[in-house]
């Protein structure tokens, strides 16, 4: 069974050692190296038509188990090419808000967790959210979609979390 | 708001999609409604296969339309120091 064992760490001071840190756990929740790609199926298209294939774009994804869906940044799908194929209704405060879906494969590097693909990611604008401490952009957030597939262990007294596959 | 056609479209041809085809996967491109399918990656494929890279609306046919809950997202709470 695929298993990534997550944690975050703050920089040590001089000669301490490096250990997972349950405040960085709070503060910016269980952040997963992730990057986003085209579809197999559009893959094949473009290849079939000597066009040539976006390379994934690298980030991180914040596993949000208070989200129902998952969501994926507007600014990466556009980068990728993607073009929308749905809409998603989502609620807000100031009532129903309408947002484009998008298809995508999802791989995560470092980890020895599967890609995979999905046809209804929520379009949204992730980047203007701050993931301090991490310098990496956020890209994705893994919604109770996705985390539908996986078992989630938080274990918030020491700092980690697990997600099996 | 993005496939405003292809949604129009789906409007018009709802009801009877619901009678024939409920829980399965609408493909349409434009005006046309491009077949019906068991999985929206099929639809997907097939939608690439005949028209390319284009945006397309492919719709689970269901009574029920549903919400999505992001809070985070919605509210803003994605990095909330409370």
């Amino acid at each position: 069974m695929p298993i990534f064992n997550g944690s975050l760490v703050f920089q040590p001071a001089p000669g301490q050692p490096v250990r997972p840190s349950p405040q960085a756990l709070i503060g910016l929740g269980p952040i997963v190296p992730l990057q986003v790609g085209i579809p197999k199926s559009l893959a094949s298209i473009l290849q079939a038509a000597s066009q040539p294939i976006p390379p994934p774009v690298p980030g991180i994804g914040i596993v949000d188990t208070g989200a129902g869906s998952s969501c994926v940044d507007d600014g990466v799908v556009q980068k990728l090419g993607i073009q929308p194929v749905g809409v998603a209704n989502v609620g807000t405060a100031g009532g129903l808000q309408t947002k484009a879906t998008y298809p995508a494969r999802f791989l995560f590097p470092g980890t020895n967790l599967p890609s995979m693909e999905f046809t209804s990611l929520i379009g949204a604008d992730l980047s203007s959210f701050s993931t301090p401490g991490s310098p990496q952009l956020l890209i994705a957030l893994i919604g109770r979609d996705i985390l539908s597939r996986f078992v989630l262990v938080y274990n918030g007294a020491q700092g980690m979390f697990t997600l099996a596959y | 708001m993005p496939l405003e056609t292809e949604l129009a479209h789906y409007e018009v041809l709802k009801a009877e999609l619901l009678k024939h085809h409920e829980g399965k996967y609408a493909l349409i491109i434009g005006q046309d409604l491009l077949g019906v399918y068991d999985h929206s990656e099929e639809a997907y494929a097939h939608g690439l296969e005949k028209c390319g890279n284009v945006p397309m609306l492919i719709k689970h046919i269901t009574k029920d339309e549903k919400i999505d809950i992001i809070p985070a997202l919605t509210l803003g709470l994605l990095h909330a120091n409370i």
